[in-house]
């Protein structure tokens, strides 16, 4: 049986410059922020399965064969911001997606594109029976360079948690808010469908935004949301609560996203200490 | 499989298979037991060197090892590269365990006049008399790779810039070379901010970010500031390696952190164990440790 400590701490910085100024309200990544571990890269343009060696991720260490990883507390902590973060394990992404292609574009050259962890793809030991269906997994689009000013709507095609093909809801994308480097573009799963997300086919721009910049879509599965109100820590334990700890399957390739209820400047301030206690049995 | 099945198999996991459960952990906070029960108390004043330690700024990290403290004394610039151990000047000054593993049962942290972050940190190598006006390369090791005694070519170990006298108010950028924890020499940080407000106070911490793909330090070669901040003031380098993290929520708050909602953190042999905190608002930051350590076989 073993513990580990890890230590994850992020900067207002990306690619070695200030990063973007966001506004209240807007959800955006900090795949891309760097610190320590380093930073994440703009994903490849063919899809892939980021995992616990993925640049970007926490890098903390798969259990062995035979035994399973739980999270038993994590404390994040941000500057006096009124935060909110969400931790997820990032199950798939690829880049190279158009601001401006008005047909489906393709995550997989038409095919399904699968996950390795919370999906039936998963062959490890497991807990919770969600490892195996994708109940509780999420699709969103992460943009890496500005897309266009125009808003316009997008849907994805995907294969829900029991198997069946579906679309995600148009929700609005391109124009203010929806359209800068590091922003975040929820996508909420169909209505009736059954909750989760297995794999993900392609994703379709319904108006041209202006600008192809590049975006991608990310598949997650969300673990905790934290909401750090005038910035005070918060420390997650959930060993001793109900439900008790989740897993943390091996591979699992930790990432955030952060929503703050002010504008977010380039402060040079650290804007992401959290520390991390994973335990084996 | 099932998750923990009970409480004794947490402490169990949790501590690498040291303490084998409440019962032991029980025992070991017996002073009188054979664990070497200890506990180290300690008490930073806002204080440097007989004055008023700058005041601290909002979400900006800061150094207590120059913090005026009882009842072991502070730390001071360190001057020539060295790796502090527990008998260093600045340390908390526990017992070290020899060949067993010391673990912290139990800690408490406190800070006064601001919300916000207080790390306890083991302070694995030091140096200063960095001028902050140079750009040119400076060694920390007269050209040579300042390595560490503890936590060598392990995962998180992190690089703090460190200012001891307030260097210019010009901002730049500084980078760092360094080994990382697989042996690979010639790494280098990504610029950070370096000078001007918020960014040159001393006691100032300011986080270096590694090169893609990196996680850890093993060793640090020099620093280069890429222009002048106009003042060299005196800053330095400093490796560290976290143990513990308390949340003060609110201004005068406390944290006790446990096995609960922690980890039973490691304390190696003759580790330097020192304290940083980043307040949410600006003030005059008061900053008390409470720690419970036991060893174990």
């Amino acid at each position: 049986m073993t513990a580990q400590a890890k230590h994850q701490h992020k900067e207002y910085r990306v690619s070695g410059a200030a990063s973007q100024v966001f506004a209240a309200g807007e959800e955006h990544s900090l795949w891309q922020y760097e610190g320590q571990p380093s930073h994440g890269a703009i994903p490849p343009t063919t899809y892939r399965n980021p995992d616990n060696t993925t640049q970007g991720s926490l890098m903390q260490s798969s259990p062995s064969a035979s035994q399973q990883s739980w999270m038993h507390s994590v404390l994040a902590c941000v500057g006096s911001l009124t935060t909110k973060l969400v931790l997820y394990d990032r199950l798939l992404d690829i880049s190279g997606l158009s601001g401006t292609v008005t047909t489906a574009q393709n995550i997989n050259g038409g095919s399904a594109a699968t996950l390795t962890r919370w999906s039936p793809g998963y062959t490890g030991i497991y807990t919770d029976p969600a490892a195996i269906t994708g109940e509780g997994n999420e699709i969103f689009l992460e943009i890496y360079t500005a897309i266009g000013a125009t808003p316009t709507t997008v849907t994805a095609s995907y294969v829900d948690g029991a198997g069946n093909a579906q679309t995600t809801q148009a929700v609005t994308f391109g124009g203010t808010g929806r359209r800068l480097a590091d922003c975040i573009v929820r996508l909420p799963l169909a209505a009736g469908g059954t909750p989760g997300v297995q794999s993900v086919t392609s994703v379709t721009v319904l108006a041209s935004t202006g600008t192809a910049g590049n975006f991608g879509v990310v598949v997650a599965r969300r673990y905790k949301e934290f909401t750090l109100s005038g910035g005070t820590p918060e420390l997650w334990a959930p060993t001793f609560s109900p439900g008790g700890p989740p897993e943390v399957l091996p591979g699992a390739c930790f990432g955030w996203t952060m929503t703050a209820t002010a504008a977010v400047t380039s402060v040079i301030a650290s804007c992401l200490d959290a520390f991390f206690v994973i335990a084996d049995n | 499989m099932a998750r923990f099945i009970d409480a004794n198999q947490v402490i169990k996991s949790l501590s690498g298979g040291k303490i084998s459960g409440l019962d032991a952990l029980v025992q070991a906070k017996d002073p009188a037991s054979a664990f070497n029960n200890q506990q180290k108390w300690r008490h930073h004043e806002s204080m440097v060197a007989g004055a008023a330690a700058a005041t601290t700024i909002a979400n900006q990290w800061t150094s207590l090892w120059q913090y005026q403290s009882v009842p072991m004394s502070e730390g001071a610039a360190p001057g020539a590269y060295a790796t502090p151990s527990a008998s260093t000047t600045g340390a908390l000054k526990q017992g070290s365990p020899g060949s067993n593993t010391q673990l912290v049962l139990a800690a408490i942290g406190s800070l006064w006049d601001s919300a916000g972050t207080l790390m306890v940190y083991d302070r694995l190598l030091h140096m200063s008399g960095l001028d902050a006006t140079l750009t040119t390369a400076q060694n920390i090791n007269g050209g040579s790779a300042a390595t560490l005694s503890r936590y060598d070519g392990l995962s998180d170990n992190f690089l703090w810039y460190e200012v001891y006298t307030q260097i210019g108010a010009t901002a730049t950028t500084i980078t760092a070379s360094y080994t990382n924890k697989g042996n690979t020499a010639g790494r280098a940080t990504q610029p950070v901010v370096f000078g001007g407000t918020g960014r040159r106070e001393a006691q100032r911490l300011i986080w270096a970010s590694l090169q893609a793909g990196d996680d850890s330090i093993k060793a640090i070669t020099s620093v280069t500031v890429l222009a002048s901040t106009t003042t060299a003031g005196n800053f330095g380098v400093t490796v560290a390696h976290p143990l513990l993290v308390f949340p003060i929520g609110a201004p005068n708050g406390a944290y006790a952190l446990s096995y609960v909602d922690g980890p039973i953190a490691n304390v190696l042999n003759n580790a330097c164990v020192a304290m940083a905190f980043m307040p949410h608002a600006a003030g005059n930051n008061l900053a008390e440790l409470m720690l419970e350590t036991a060893d174990f076989a």
